[in-house]
């Protein structure tokens, strides 16, 4: 028991990696297909974009991670801008994070080829804005003001989708998908001062800072990093979307693995602070 | 108070020395403030201009502050380089890889298909993504070291995170179908309230530190421990 409990303490941390590593790359060649459910919160989201289609207005769609984030969050956002363009919803995109600008610029356009769509017709990227707080607050009244022209230079007027559009009263509604605190800014700004109505994508492990919004209502869905792209995904492949799985659903097997082998990792760490306390206490005794 | 008539000294005041120097940041920062807290209550076109072009010379500081932090950055490594530093040839590597990048960026233009994009896209991604995932490695290991249950408040915890952690995944409904309820209900209730206490706590915080700011008593964003 002494001699376990020895070897769980002075155990090389490479095969701690080695098993992450495992668990991470087997259910990539192996996939498990384990089910996905869609949760309330994502549900909410799905739906507020849903409310979008026929309506004419756009989806502002603000890209506020970068590639750090792309694993968790990519997954989200082509998501996200597959829905809008299977149901013929403009979208609108900006960007608040210097290196999320590449980001937005190859899902918009890869994601907008599938769907045979046009630039300034159907979609459009009006680039980046260094400062997310007075950019929020001007769009409130002019876009415009925040963003005069796209990210090619050209401005917004000569482009048939930015026609009628002027703040956040045009736009039927906005996703900030972040891996920082942008999300609070769209809050405060966006949603408090002049009502847009928000969705949110978040990493996992931010995704939790924003239930208290959800719960008041103050955000209408919430995409909680890569589980939460994966049931996105569920929603769309169950409604003739999506026709073969995205990027989160072929991610959730090896998220769950890896899950599942830091929870192991927990129960061995213990069983060795356990046995190792209880010989010390023998000793003692 | 005591008025002083050589500049730069103005006056003193509680054993404070004020001048000019500090006086106008102090005035202008309290000004802008009032004014911004003003016209969130009164909606006269007017003040929406005013505060409109307040906000267009935030994004331009905003700007600034990207071109002085770039300048900041090649100072820093052109020093480290000219002196020959510890680990300066890091510094190399950051200055050719800005400059490159930077000037691919300007001459080739940003869009799909430039040499720009294919940098960005094989290149800093895989990188980000990698010292990004190197987190879970880094997890792992320290789930192993440190998450144990030494008291009733860690047995809490761990037992959350772990209910947290295979509830959100597909193979937790399989080990245990209860586990995503319990786990939606952590995440609904436990978190929210606490987060919700955590929130306004912060908030008022905020609130305080923004009237002593409007009224001058907060100087620290001037350099100014007063």
């Amino acid at each position: 028991m002494s001699t376990l409990a020895a070897k769980l303490e002075n155990l090389d941390r490479r095969w701690i990696f080695l098993l992450v590593a495992v668990s991470v790359i087997v259910p990539f060649l192996y996939p498990m297909n384990l089910p996905v459910r869609p949760t309330k919160p994502v549900k909410q989201a799905f739906d507020a974009v849903e409310a979008l289609a026929g309506t004419g207005k756009p989806l502002l769609l603000s890209y506020d991670f970068e590639p750090g984030g792309d694993a968790e969050l990519g997954p989200v956002a082509r998501a996200l801008l597959t829905h809008a363009f299977a149901r013929d919803i403009p979208v609108v995109v900006i960007n608040f994070m210097p290196a999320g600008a590449g980001l937005a610029e190859n899902d918009l356009k890869r994601t907008a080829a599938k769907f045979n769509k046009v630039y300034g017709k159907d979609y459009i990227f009006l680039g980046y804005n260094p400062s997310v707080l007075n950019a929020l607050l001007l769009m409130g009244r002019e876009v415009r003001d925040a963003f005069p022209t796209d990210s090619t230079g050209r401005v917004l007027d000569s482009y048939e989708i930015m026609k009628d559009v002027h703040s956040y009263d045009d736009f039927g509604l906005v996703v900030d998908i972040s891996s920082s605190i942008q999300p609070e800014y769209f809050i405060r700004y966006a949603v408090t001062r002049f009502g847009a109505k928000l969705v949110l994508g978040a990493t996992a492990v931010m995704a939790s800072d924003f239930y208290p919004y959800l719960q008041a209502g103050q955000c209408k869905g919430l995409i909680g990093g890569m589980k939460g792209a994966a049931e996105y995904e569920r929603l769309l492949l169950d409604n003739n979307m999506m026709a073969r799985l995205g990027d989160g659903m072929r991610g959730m097997d090896s998220q769950s693995l890896a899950h599942a082998v830091i929870v192991l990792l927990i129960v061995l760490g213990n069983l060795s602070f356990f046995l190792g306390r209880w010989k010390r206490g023998g000793h003692h005794g | 108070m005591r008025s002083c008539r050589c500049c730069p000294v103005f006056f003193e005041t509680h054993g404070e020395t004020w001048n000019l120097k500090k006086i106008l940041p102090v005035a202008f920062a309290s000004l802008v403030g009032l004014f911004s807290l003003v016209q969130y209550f009164v909606p006269h076109p007017s003040l929406a201009g005013i505060f409109r072009e307040l906000n267009r010379w935030g994004v331009f500081i905003f700007a600034g502050a990207l071109v002085m932090g770039t300048i900041s950055l090649v100072r820093h490594h052109l020093q480290k380089v000219a002196s020959k530093d510890k680990n300066w040839p890091y510094s190399l590597v950051t200055l050719v890889s800005l400059f490159a990048t930077a000037g691919i960026g300007l001459v080739t233009g940003m869009e799909r298909g430039t040499l720009f994009n294919d940098i960005f896209v094989n290149v800093l991604m895989p990188t980000e993504a990698t010292m990004f995932s190197l987190l879970a490695f880094f997890i792992a290991s320290a789930s192993f070291r440190a998450f144990r249950a030494r008291n009733l408040e860690a047995t809490v915890l761990l037992l959350t995170a772990v209910i947290v952690m295979l509830g959100r995944v597909p193979i937790g409904r399989l080990l245990w179908s209860g586990m995503p309820g319990v786990a939606n209900w952590l995440l609904d209730y436990a978190n929210t309230a606490a987060k919700r206490a955590i929130m306004i706590g912060v908030g008022l915080g905020i609130a305080a530190t923004a009237i002593k700011v409007l009224f001058g008593k907060e100087r620290s964003y001037m350099g100014d421990d007063g």
